[in-house]
């Protein structure tokens, strides 16, 4: 075999939670999250909104921190998750410069859990590159959409599977 | 507020913008690029015929095929293996005849060689983290990995050992991957029927290990769960629409399938507790003389009553026997057949009086082990008879005489009178078992969700394998009806804010799209048609028109079989309102809805009379900002030469341009009499009147054609909505304007668009006239957060002490010494 086509394979070791079903005719459960990078005009911060939903949220954590992880009543729970999507949410310019994001906080809206960052934005942006790692190391049928606005028609970015770093560039 | 004054006689309207986009059909716009979005559906929906009619109704002729099975079926629970062997009587009601029948073998997509395990594709299953290169290596989960371990070691799909008519003679037949042709001897003639038999074995998937919709769940004791579905060769549905239905079994798109009636003898080691499609025909051969009579007392019970105790359950866990049973279960007019068993079964019933002509009594009941815990005794049978309840006042009665609910390793799936649902309680330390507030909300909402399935499209029996949304669309629209009537403060359901984010992004496909080709089924097939079902209902067509269209609907094909043009042409028909735009919009196209207010400006009726037109001219004219030139020369104090020259002077001195002659008032009489008497009427009406007229432009930044609704501020404070349809769209898709006369003193101060949030509106900023700063979500977020009394220090706070008039006083006398 050429040297060239011969690929390293890593098994991931995983918690397996109770449910493993992707084919389920009801997708209570989602493992599907939904995030903003709005580049605010009005006060120059590059904002990030991320939306999980919080059953999805609720089983998460329970295997991410201890098996008592309460996202619903407990705020150090909220913290610990928020603090842990902060770690997998990066953002860098498109030379590759870390843009690092200041936590502004989190909430729970409805069926919603909600994650909020920021950073300013002070040079001028032609691009970005993210990567949203949230809760797909976890579960591998995870999908993450990430929508660009503020930079001209939105940009829309689909973490799952094997994708790392995604690049979006602005016109 | 800035509304632009400007003087007209009357509004002019622009010649139309012209929109973009030309169709890929018959029909092409070749000049310019207008887009019709209110085009009916014409050559997009299929041909009406004698079949299925133009009004969506099942036609003249609908004919649909018959298929009756009688099944005896054995599990052997050491070797998770079933056989069986079926005798299948087809009835041909088509007009055509069938030289050869085509079989269902869903067990077969778990072989290597299928369409389905050939082209799984290889993504890698987990980011490599904080890697920016493309060197680092791919993942594979445990999860994949057990699947190819578990479908490595078992032989998985159908044996099939024979297959012969009702003489015993051989039939020929051909597998094709998920799917078998058996040929007949000779055609099968319209309106015949022919008998034929198959022996059939298979070794059950381990659902965990596969991830499949049926399957055992292994628990640690040793014992299991069986969840049977897709168990037996089902014939392929042969329609009016498309002939035999040979859509290959993927995995994502699931059944279509024939109505009939099944006879089902179903052999498992005597301590197990059955749950099955359809009644049990012989409870004296299976259940104890205690087990019937509590059967009987949950008939007419307030709440459910234990068949099979907790206690029960766990002694018949550790039993075990060599002994067998047969339970034998019979179900009518249904389109699939699906069981349970287990020795670590609970089982609990509760008695429905439905009432009504259809089926008076339902017995719902649910089927658990001890993992079900408190939630499931509580709430699943409840939740079963609930789902009835408010199904059936938007379709129809419920047909059956039982529901079922069954806990397993399926998140949620359904069948006829069966339901698979997942959620459980956790063993705690101490040895209760609880559960948390969202488990229990997926509990209520997944019954809810699959009961409601027995509805759509286990009776209305539309074609899953082409298009899910068509069940589950429809299916996640209701469940939120019936969430909300169970407890509106749970948020069930879909808001159209819910969806905006996905709706607005790039990478989607349309609804109408085929099951296994469909990105992201969630959004795709169950989010975005439940929401735009919502807002056809709360905002276009009004509940009261939406829930007759819609139980029309479900009335009429009621054990038939719909394609989404029957679902199209019944709500348009039945509520009489033309909605080929909406189905063209939310289900034809990506486009997503962003209305925006790009203007508003003000005109004032000309009077045509000199005397009032002139002065207003004037003072227009005296209202505009002097030039800044003029007013750094006075406060220079720059004397003018007419003012040190004041003898010198004429008659425009006194006069200016706005002065009023006998010219313009002769030209004025002479409007006034050159009008005919109803236009004079009019005119001096309008005069008096003096109404404000306000231009509202609009523009269509998503290209999804909605309803306008408008919120509109005078300046009295005061505010008024305005509905105004979709159909003001028609002729331009892209920008429209509207006029809004108001009263005198109702003077226009600001105007919202869609203020509640109704339609789906993916950018709200463009929604305010004049443009509002609207706080983004990080910004709302942080102001809220500022404000709430979170930040308070409660504890520290709570040991302050009351002060009183005196202390102030005393305080006050310290000053002043």
């Amino acid at each position: 075999m050429p040297k060239g086509l011969l690929f390293f394979i890593t098994v991931i070791l995983l918690i397996v939670t109770s449910f493993v079903s992707t084919n389920i005719a009801f997708a209570h459960q989602q493992k599907a999250a939904e995030t903003t990078v709005l580049f605010n005009k009005h006060s120059g911060q590059l904002e990030v909104s991320h939306r999980f939903y919080m059953h999805d949220t609720e089983h998460a954590v329970q295997t991410l921190f201890d098996k008592h992880a309460d996202i619903i009543d407990s705020e150090k729970t909220q913290q610990q998750f928020a603090d842990y999507v902060a770690k997998q949410f990066l953002v860098r310019s498109l030379n590759d410069k870390a843009m690092p994001l200041s936590a502004v906080g989190f909430e729970v809206e409805g069926k919603f859990f909600w994650v909020y960052q920021e950073t300013k934005v002070t040079e001028k942006i032609s691009g970005v590159k993210l990567f949203n790692g949230a809760l797909r190391e976890l579960w591998p049928t995870q999908i993450n959409m990430v929508n660009i606005e503020g930079k001209g028609n939105v940009h829309t970015l689909y973490f799952s599977d094997n994708s790392n770093w995604l690049t979006a560039k602005f016109n | 507020m800035k509304i632009k004054k400007t003087l007209m006689l009357a509004a002019m309207l622009l010649p139309l913008a012209i929109a973009s986009s030309v169709n890929a059909s018959a029909i092409k716009q070749t000049k310019g690029s207008y887009e019709d979005k209110f085009r009916q559906l014409d050559e997009t929906l299929p041909t009406p015929n004698v079949y299925r009619n133009a009004s969506g109704e099942p036609g003249e002729n609908y004919w649909q095929q018959q298929v009756d099975y009688k099944i005896k079926v054995s599990l052997d629970e050491e070797k998770r293996r079933l056989s069986g062997s079926e005798k299948i009587t087809y009835k041909n009601n088509s007009p055509y005849k069938l030289k050869y029948l085509w079989v269902q073998l869903d067990q077969n997509v778990f072989k290597e060689d299928s369409i389905g395990s050939m082209t799984k594709t290889f993504n890698g299953d987990s980011p490599a983290a904080f890697s920016s290169d493309g060197g680092k290596p791919a993942k594979l989960s445990l999860n994949t990995l057990r699947r190819h371990q578990f479908l490595a070691d078992n032989d998985v799909g159908y044996e099939i050992s024979a297959i012969k008519d009702s003489r015993g003679k051989a039939l020929s037949f051909t597998v094709v991957g998920t799917q078998m042709r058996i040929d007949l001897p000779k055609p099968l003639k319209s309106g015949s029927d022919i008998e034929f038999s198959i022996n059939f074995a298979f070794n059950i998937v381990e659902e965990d290990a596969v991830s499949a919709r049926s399957g055992y769940e292994k628990f640690e004791d040793g014992n299991d769960i069986f969840l049977l579905a897709q168990w037996f060769p089902r014939l392929h549905a042969f329609t009016d629409y498309e002939g035999w239905n040979n859509k290959e079994f993927l995995g994502s798109g699931e059944f279509t399938l024939e109505f009939g009636d099944y006879e089902v003898e179903i052999n498992v080691p005597a301590d197990h507790i059955v749950s099955s499609t359809g009644e049990l025909a012989n409870p004296k051969d299976v259940l104890t003389k205690t087990q019937r009579n509590r059967l009987k007392e949950a008939k007419t019970a307030k709440r459910p009553v234990f068949i099979v105790t907790e206690k029960e359950a766990l002694e018949n866990e550790k039993e075990g026997t060599n002994k067998r049973k047969t339970w034998v279960f019979k179900a009518e007019n249904v389109r699939d057949f699906a069981w349970a068993s287990s020795r670590t079964f609970m089982w609990d019933a509760k008695g429905y009086q439905q009432g009504g002509d259809t089926m008076d009594h339902v017995m719902a009941m649910s089927f658990y082990p001890v993992e079900g815990g408190d939630l499931w005794k509580k709430y699943s049978t409840e939740s079963v008879i609930h789902t009835m309840e408010v199904y059936s006042r938007y379709s129809f009665d419920y047909p059956y005489p039982t529901a079922q609910s069954v806990n397993g390793p399926v998140g949620g799936m359904e069948y006829p009178m069966i339901t698979f649902n997942g959620p459980r309680t956790d063993l705690q330390d101490d040895g209760s078992r609880t559960y948390s507030q969202a488990e229990k909300r997926f509990l209520i909402g997944v019954v809810i969700h699959e009961v409601g399935h027995i509805y759509f499209p286990m009776i209305v029996n539309s074609d899953e394998r082409q298009w899910t949304w068509m069940d589950e669309g429809l299916n996640s629209f209701l469940d939120g009806v019936a969430g909300r009537e169970w407890d509106h403060t749970i948020p069930w359901g879909v808001e159209p804010r819910d969806i905006t984010g996905y709706m607005k992004s790039q990478n989607q496909v349309p609804i109408m799209t085929q099951s296994d080709s469909v990105l992201r089924l969630g959004p795709n097939a169950y989010t975005k048609p439940a929401a735009a079902l919502n807002i056809l209902r709360e905002v276009i067509l009004g509940r009261e028109l939406f829930d007759f269209a819609f139980k029309e609907y479900a009335e009429r094909w009621m054990f038939k079989r719909p394609t989404p043009s029957d679902f199209f042409r019944t709500m348009e028909e039945a509520s009489g309102v033309d909605l080929d735009w909406f189905w063209r919009g939310w289900f034809y196209s990506t486009d997503h809805v962003d209305i925006s207010i790009d203007k508003v400006y003000q005109m004032r009726l000309d009077t045509k009379n000199p005397d009032i037109d002139f002065t207003r001219l004037r003072d227009i004219e005296n209202e505009k900002p002097s030039s800044l030139f003029v007013e750094r020369n006075k406060a220079e104090g720059k004397a003018l030469w007419v003012d040190t020259n004041e003898d010198v002077s004429d008659f425009y001195d006194d006069n200016d341009r706005f002065t009023v002659t006998n010219k313009e008032r002769n030209s004025f009489n002479k409007f006034l009499k050159g009008l005919k008497p109803w236009e004079r009427r009019v005119f001096d009406r309008a005069i008096e009147e003096d109404k404000n007229y306000y231009v509202l432009e609009f523009s269509n930044k998503g290209g999804l054609v909605m309803p306008i609704i408008l919120e509109l501020t005078y300046k009295d404070g005061s505010k008024e909505n305005q509905y105004i349809p979709a159909e003001i769209w028609r002729r331009n898709a892209k920008n429209v304007r509207k006029l809004i006369v108001t009263n005198k003193d109702k003077e226009l101060a600001s105007v919202v668009v869609d203020p509640g949030w109704e339609t789906a509106d993916v950018d709200v900023e463009n929604n305010y006239y004049p443009r509002q700063i609207i706080p983004s979500r990080v910004e709302a977020y942080k102001r809220k957060k500022s404000t709430a009394k979170v930040s308070r220090d409660i504890m520290k706070d709570i040991k302050t002490e009351l002060k009183t008039d005196d202390d102030d006083k005393e305080k006050n006398d310290k000053k002043d010494k």
